[in-house]
C-alpha cells in the first residue's frame, strides 16, 4: 500500500510538474478546463476583421549586444495572408516576408541576415503573433476571473492565448519560452506589441506610428 | 475666388511638373561636374528640413517622415527625424551614433566596407559633392529645364543589395540638392526632399555630439 501511494504521489507530482513546467507561473493553477474546437466564435486573431495595414516603429534587441531600431510595415494581402516588411529608418528594406496559405515566403532578405536559426525564430514569432492558423485546432478553455485562456498544442508546442472582453487577445505564450504582450488597443487593433524570448535575451518591441 | 484656385492649381502643377518633366541626356557633363565641385567646395555648412517618403509597392499609402539635417565639413552629418517619431543619427569621424528614444548606441563603420561606402555616398549626395569614381558606380547624367539629375548605379553586389541606384537632383539655379531618390531592386524607393536650405551658416560642433 505504501509503495502504491508513493508511486501514485510521484505520478501526480510528475503530471503537475509537466503541466507547470510548461505553463507560465502566473496562469497557474489551471482548473475547470473545457475541451473545445477553436473557432471564430471563441477566438479572434489580432489582425483580422477590417485590418488592412499598419506601420510600427520596431526595436530588435539581443541583450546588451545590440538594439536596432527600424520600421515594420504589416499588411493583410487577403484574409489570413500577411506581408511583413522591415526597413531601416532611412528606408532600406532588410527583410520582406509573407505568412499565410503558402506557408512562409521570403520575398527579400539581406544576405547578412540569411541565417537559418534567425529565420526560424522570426517565422515562429510571427506565427504566434498573427495566429491566423489557430481556428480549427483542438483546445481547452479555462476561465481566469474576467479573462479567458485557451490552451492548444501545435507542432508539439503548447500555446496559451489570454483573452479579455470581446475576445481581445492580450497575451500569447509559447510554453515558458516566448511571451507576446499586446496592448494600447485602438479599434481592437494593438498599438504596442512586445515579443520576449525567455531562453535567450531576444526582444522585439513594436509601437504603432500615429498618423 | 476662382482666380485664386486657378493660381494655386497652376503653382502646384508647375511645381510638380519640374520633377515630372522628362529628363534627357546632359549636354555638358564636364561643365556640370566642374560647377558642382566648385559650389560644393564653397559649402562648409548646410542646414535643411527634409521630408522622407518610403514607397512600398505592397502598401497603398507611402510612409512619410520629416526631420532636419545639419552638415559641416568634413564628414559631420546630423540626420534627425522629428515626425512622426524622434530618431537621431549622427555620422562623425567614421562612426555612426544613434539616439533612439533616449537610448544611445555607437558603431564604428571602419570594419564594414559596404556600410561605409553607402554612408559616404549618402553624405556626399546631401552636400552635392559627388565623387566620380567609375570603379564603384556607373553614372548617368541627365537634365530637364529646371534640374540636373545624376544617377549612380553601384557596381559592388553588397551595395546593390541595398539599392539599385541613387538619384541626386540638383537645382539648375544654384546647384543645391533638391531631392535624393534611392531605388531598390524591387522597385520600392525612398525619396528625400529638402526644404528651407541654409548654406554656410554657423553650426556648433556640439550639434554632432550625442550624449
Amino acid at each position: 500500500m505504501k509503495v502504491f501511494l508513493t508511486k501514485y504521489l510521484l505520478l501526480i507530482s510528475l503530471v503537475i510538474c509537466f503541466q507547470s513546467c510548461n505553463t507560465p507561473q502566473y496562469l497557474m493553477p489551471l482548473k475547470e478546463g473545457r475541451k473545445t474546437t477553436i473557432s471564430e466564435q471563441n477566438f479572434k486573431a489580432p489582425f483580422q476583421d477590417n485590418f488592412k495595414s499598419m506601420v510600427f516603429k520596431t526595436n530588435l534587441a539581443y541583450g546588451e549586444k545590440f538594439d536596432f531600431g527600424g520600421l515594420l510595415a504589416l499588411k493583410q494581402m487577403k484574409p489570413g495572408n500577411y506581408r511583413a516588411i522591415f526597413m531601416t529608418m532611412s528606408g532600406s528594406t532588410l527583410f520582406d516576408f509573407e505568412f499565410g496559405s503558402q506557408g512562409f515566403v521570403v520575398h527579400k532578405l539581406l544576405k547578412a541576415m540569411d541565417k537559418k536559426l534567425l529565420l526560424k525564430i522570426i517565422e515562429q514569432d510571427f506565427f504566434l503573433l498573427l495566429a491566423n492558423n489557430i481556428p480549427g485546432k483542438k483546445g481547452i478553455v479555462f476561465r481566469k476571473e474576467k479573462q479567458r485562456l485557451i490552451k492548444t498544442k501545435i507542432n508539439n508546442k503548447t500555446l496559451y492565448f489570454l483573452q479579455e472582453k470581446d475576445l481581445l487577445l492580450t497575451k500569447v505564450h509559447q510554453g515558458k519560452s516566448v511571451t507576446i504582450t499586446l496592448s494600447d488597443f485602438l479599434e481592437n487593433l494593438p498599438g504596442s506589441i512586445d515579443i520576449q524570448h525567455h531562453n535567450f535575451p531576444l526582444n522585439m518591441r513594436l509601437k504603432r506610428i500615429k498618423k | 475666388m476662382m482666380k485664386q484656385y486657378l493660381l494655386l492649381f497652376a503653382a502646384i502643377f508647375f511645381y510638380n511638373n519640374s520633377f515630372a518633366q522628362e529628363f534627357k541626356s546632359m549636354k555638358d557633363k564636364e561643365g556640370f561636374q566642374k560647377k558642382m565641385h566648385a559650389v560644393a567646395s564653397k559649402t562648409n555648412t548646410l542646414q535643411s528640413d527634409f521630408i522622407q517618403i518610403k514607397h512600398l509597392d505592397v502598401l497603398s499609402e507611402d510612409i512619410e517622415s520629416n526631420g532636419k539635417l545639419f552638415f559641416k565639413k568634413d564628414n559631420n552629418l546630423r540626420w534627425e527625424y522629428t515626425e512622426p517619431l524622434k530618431y537621431l543619427i549622427v555620422l562623425r569621424n567614421g562612426k555612426v551614433s544613434i539616439n533612439d528614444e533616449g537610448k544611445v548606441s555607437s558603431y564604428d563603420l571602419s570594419g564594414n566596407k559596404s556600410f561605409r561606402k553607402i554612408n559616404e555616398m549618402i553624405t556626399r549626395s546631401i552636400q552635392g559633392d559627388l565623387m566620380i569614381d567609375e570603379t564603384e558606380y556607373q553614372y548617368q547624367f541627365k537634365e530637364n529645364s529646371n534640374l540636373y539629375l545624376v544617377e549612380l548605379f553601384p557596381i559592388e553586389q553588397k551595395v546593390q543589395e541595398f539599392m539599385k541606384s541613387i538619384q541626386v537632383f540638383f537645382s539648375k539655379n544654384d546647384f543645391s540638392v533638391q531631392k535624393i531618390k534611392m531605388m531598390e531592386q524591387s522597385g520600392d524607393y525612398t525619396l528625400m526632399t529638402f526644404k528651407n536650405q541654409k548654406v554656410n551658416e554657423s553650426i556648433s560642433d556640439k550639434v554632432f555630439i550625442i550624449n
